[in-house]
């Protein structure tokens, strides 16, 4: 186990598990490599990309189905190296949120997935060629629908750090489909 | 920046194994061909900008007010 220091979340240990490679870097930070998916219960939706290099580098991401039901990625062979990706392996995509000061004008990049390769550890972001797909698309309105379906809660009023290995995010975004599609 | 004229048909090679060709003009536009390895990356430029600029707006969400992005039940115990 690792210990990963985090401007968020404090220290978070962390295992092979949890670790995800990405090996060009988010886009416009190709120096830091190294990631890990950190959630925190009372913002059910939301995951946080968190730099192992850097505490103060996280990225608040989402499953882009929230916002687009028919998401659709198609990988191109430079996204499938990066990846290294084969055959059979299990890859999930997350869009990264931008959250302003006001909260109701939040967006998604739906044009820049990140695509985590769930079997191997790594991950890449990716640029998508449709040109329906924004970089700023509004999210709020979507964002809070979800929210309001879900019913559980966490009423420590505290963040807690959890870190997701791959498993789990596999389990996690199944129901999150579900819940997208109702 | 190296500048080099070329005509229709006509290509420029970078290392070995990139190579970029002149394939249409049309007004202002002029469409070229790009040879490169698979794992090249390639995007356009203006594309390629604006997502950097968004992961940056991304990462200062942090001080944003999350609280209307917690749960209802959270949302009503929360005060």
């Amino acid at each position: 186990m690792e210990n990963i220091k985090t401007k968020r979340f404090g220290n978070i240990e962390a295992g092979n598990d949890h670790f995800i490679q990405i090996r060009d870097g988010m886009i416009g930070m190709s120096n830091l490599k190294k990631y890990i998916l950190v959630e925190s219960p009372a913002y059910p939706l939301m995951f946080w990309l968190q730099s192992c290099e850097n505490e103060i580098i996280a990225f608040p991401v989402a499953e882009p189905y929230f916002f687009k039901a028919n998401y659709n990625v198609r990988m191109t062979e430079a996204d499938k190296l990066s990846l290294k990706y084969e055959q059979g392996d299990r890859i999930k995509y997350f869009c990264v949120l931008t959250i302003p000061e006001n909260t109701e004008d939040m967006t998604v990049n739906l044009k820049a997935p990140v695509a985590i390769n769930l079997t191997k550890g790594t991950a890449s972001q990716l640029i998508l060629q449709d040109k329906e797909l924004q970089v700023r698309c509004p999210a709020y309105k979507a964002y809070t629908n979800v929210l309001a379906q879900i019913d559980e809660g966490n009423d420590q009023g505290v963040l807690v750090a959890e870190t997701w290995s791959p498993i789990n995010i596999i389990e996690r975004g199944e129901t999150a489909e579900l819940s997208a599609a109702v | 920046m190296l500048v080099l004229t070329r005509k229709i048909g006509e290509t420029i090679t970078i290392d070995d194994n990139i190579k970029i060709t002149v394939v249409q003009i049309k007004g202002k536009q002029v469409r070229v061909g790009i040879d490169a390895p698979k794992e090249t990356k390639i995007y356009r430029e203006e594309v390629y900008t604006a997502i950097q600029e968004e992961n940056r707006a991304a990462l200062n969400s942090m001080s944003g007010d999350l609280e209307k992005l917690r749960t209802p039940k959270v949302k009503k115990t929360g005060t």
